[in-house]
């Protein structure tokens, strides 16, 4: 279980920071408004719990923080960028240094084993050599999965691929993470084992952690904070359990 | 990131479809290996006709002769000059033509660039004896530096060439020396001959000529055989004299005598022709133009292998062309292979940007991939050169000998430079075939492909 407290202090500056953010895509005809104006701050340290039905906007919204899809109005900013502001070059850059992402679907190179998948992200970081195999060892390690570590993504549990993508995304410790659905492909059990490590790598690292998930039972149980959505905007905030 | 971190993940991503990298460079290689073998082969053809002008060294030599008309061009001194008008002969006697004397030719041994000099002498009629063998020879004069040169050791079939002190020494043709009763050239090497020389001589006195007979008995150094080119002409029975020894054997003045009855520069101490060697082929037009600056005739062998060389050039230009044609074929392969690498991976390439990695990194990655299959397929092309120019060069060799001649074609040529061209013509048309599959690859929206996923 989480500490129910924000390692933040009251009155800091928000990490994340968006301001009447909109998206919307146009298929054929017609327009789609996917967002529509949201206002967040989300603090330091806090792990914030995004829930709402499919199509509510809620993945939406992690991708534009995420620096993965660009708002058609509106601001967004994390750990003092304006993203909005930023070149192609220069949010690839954010999204190599500020965030980290677990998606709901891993999206782990099948072809490569657990140990691969984790060297190919720190080659991405510009690590090589010994430090890169060691530092990829250790973060196995961390998710409990350092004698899987030859294994491909096939030959794993869903469970246990799912923290080789934690593992992934928190390798250059960034102060962000994205999760998007993480739980969505997982049992009960798992989905709390999963939760359980999100929580104490918060904990232990004071990663700015948002989640989207439609389990808003487990929301509530492990989030600081808990925002819902619908219809492309922010329905209301919850406290903290 | 890393040279070497990009080329493994270049590999690695090639070797994930090892069917379809393996037919793309199977093409390059193909590719390639019409390319170097077609260039090969008109190398092959030029380096046939020029070496055995390069192994006497001819490429290096200018043939200087006195000039009636400073040197501009016309006067080869065996031509007569019949159209010449009387305005250009009145000319001529206001200017006199440059004198190719001894002092001239230690002139033109200062020019940087000379290796050495000397007066092309020549003797028809000698007597050369062994013994109690004896026979009837022309002689060619030769400087004594010319055994310096490591391209004239081919012609040595026994013994060495002269050696710089002034010994009386001579090297004889194998026709010769069988003519001279030694089957095995070998044994002619350090016997005795006694040259017979008998012609004109200056006298005592200035524009006094003596018919003389004259005998030197010298040490037969070397024997050598009359190769096909060069100044040896027709005659197989023939014996290199050194310079210096030469110019002491009557007979030598009748040519000068001759050249002066035509009204040229001939005259007792003054020379018709003289050859120039010079360091390198690079160095030839620059000595010549020198030259000629100085009033003489200077030719040069290899501007008048020019036009051949130019015949060459096309021919190479054209079978190269030809060879591209089946290379640029291969990198469209090339962007094939690529173009559905980035369809297939188009999933990854989104989980790439997502992670961090900016459209270069992804333009590079791609483009690596089509620099080693370019590196690959270009490798794996001189290998293909190499076995299908041997089998040629194989068949064409047994296909002479069964012709019955014994002469030795090399039908192909691999310099250094047409292997490392033909990698890396097969790295440039990889990689500028890879340009449009990976700026696609660059241009992916991490999140549409993820969502494709």
């Amino acid at each position: 279980m989480p500490s129910e407290d924000s390692p933040a202090a009251p009155g800091d500056p928000p990490i994340i920071r968006t301001r009447r953010l909109a998206r919307s895509y146009q298929v054929g005809e017609s327009t789609i408004h996917a967002l529509r104006g949201v206002d967040l701050d989300v603090q330091p340290g806090e792990l914030l719990g995004v829930v709402g039905v499919s199509g509510s906007g809620k993945s939406t919204l992690l991708h534009l923080i995420g620096g993965l899809d660009a708002p058609t109005a509106g601001e967004v900013a994390v750990a003092g960028q304006a993203l909005g502001a930023l070149s192609r070059r220069a949010r690839s850059l954010y999204r190599r240094q500020t965030v980290g992402f677990v998606f709901q679907s891993f999206y782990l190179v099948p072809t490569l084993s657990a140990l691969a998948n984790l060297k190919m992200a720190l080659t991405l970081q510009g690590v090589y050599g010994a430090c890169r195999e060691q530092l990829a060892r250790e973060a196995l390690g961390r998710v409990g999965l350092a004698e899987r570590a030859d294994h491909r993504p096939g030959q794993l549990s869903v469970g246990q691929q799912q923290r080789v993508a934690v593992a992934r995304a928190l390798l250059h410790e960034p102060p962000v993470l994205l999760a998007d659905e993480p739980t969505a492909n997982l049992d009960s059990t798992t989905a709390a084992e999963l939760m359980d490590l999100l929580a104490d790598f918060r904990e232990r690292l004071g990663t700015t952690i948002v989640m989207v998930t439609h389990d808003a039972a487990l929301a509530q149980r492990y989030c600081t904070r808990t925002v819902a959505m619908s219809d492309g905007q922010l329905a209301g905030a919850e406290a903290a359990p | 990131m890393r040279a070497w971190e990009l080329f493994r993940q270049a590999m690695f991503g090639a070797a994930r479809a090892k069917l379809r990298s393996s037919l793309t460079a199977a093409g390059i290689a193909i590719g390639c290996g019409a390319l170097v073998s077609m260039v090969a082969f008109a190398l092959g053809l030029q380096q046939q006709m020029e070496r055995p002008f390069k192994q006497l060294g001819l490429l290096n030599d200018i043939h200087v002769s006195p000039s009636r008309d400073g040197g501009r061009g016309r006067d080869d001194p065996d031509e007569p000059d019949a159209d010449q008008s009387a305005d250009e002969q009145a000319a001529e006697s206001a200017n006199p033509p440059a004198v190719l004397d001894e002092a001239a030719v230690t002139a033109i041994r200062d020019i940087p660039g000379v290796k050495f000099a000397y007066p092309d002498l020549r003797l028809a009629n000698l007597r050369l004896a062994v013994g109690d063998k004896s026979t009837r020879a022309s002689a060619i004069a030769a400087p004594r530096e010319l055994g310096l040169s490591p391209e004239l050791a081919s012609m040595l079939t026994a013994g060495e060439f002269f050696t710089l002190d002034e010994a009386p020494q001579v090297l004889l043709s194998s026709e010769l020396a069988r003519q001279l009763g030694f089957d095995d050239a070998a044994d002619a090497v350090g016997e005795q001959l006694t040259v017979s020389a008998t012609g004109l001589a200056a006298g005592d006195e200035a524009g006094q000529f003596n018919f003389t007979d004259k005998q030197i008995e010298a040490a037969i150094v070397g024997v050598f055989d009359v190769p096909q080119f060069g100044p040896f002409g027709d005659s197989a029975s023939v014996a290199l004299i050194p310079a210096d020894l030469m110019q002491h054997l009557p007979g030598i003045v009748e040519s000068q005598l001759s050249s002066m009855r035509r009204g040229g520069a001939g005259a007792p101490g003054n020379y018709r022709r003289v050859v120039v060697r010079a360091e390198s082929p690079a160095e030839v037009e620059r000595i010549a133009k020198k030259i000629r600056d100085r009033g003489f005739h200077a030719r040069t062998l290899i501007s008048e292998l020019g036009d051949a060389r130019t015949a060459f050039l096309f021919l190479k230009s054209l079978l190269a062309a030809v060879g591209s044609v089946a290379m640029i074929i291969a990198g469209l392969g090339i962007a094939n292979t690529l173009l559905m690498t980035v369809l297939e991976r188009y999933e990854e390439i989104g989980l790439y940007k997502a992670l961090g990695a900016t459209d270069g990194d992804v333009r590079l990655l791609f483009l690596s991939e089509a620099a080693v299959l370019g590196l690959v397929g270009g490798l794996l092309g001189l290998a293909l050169a190499g076995v299908v120019c041997w089998g040629l060069q194989w068949g064409l060799t047994t296909y002479m000998a069964s012709q019955g001649i014994k002469q030795k074609i090399d039908a192909f040529y691999f310099p250094l430079w047409l292997l490392a061209s033909g990698v890396g013509f097969s790295l440039v048309i990889s990689i500028a075939s890879g340009l449009y599959p990976a700026s696609r690859a660059a241009r992916v929206e991490p999140i549409e492909a993820l969502r494709r996923a």
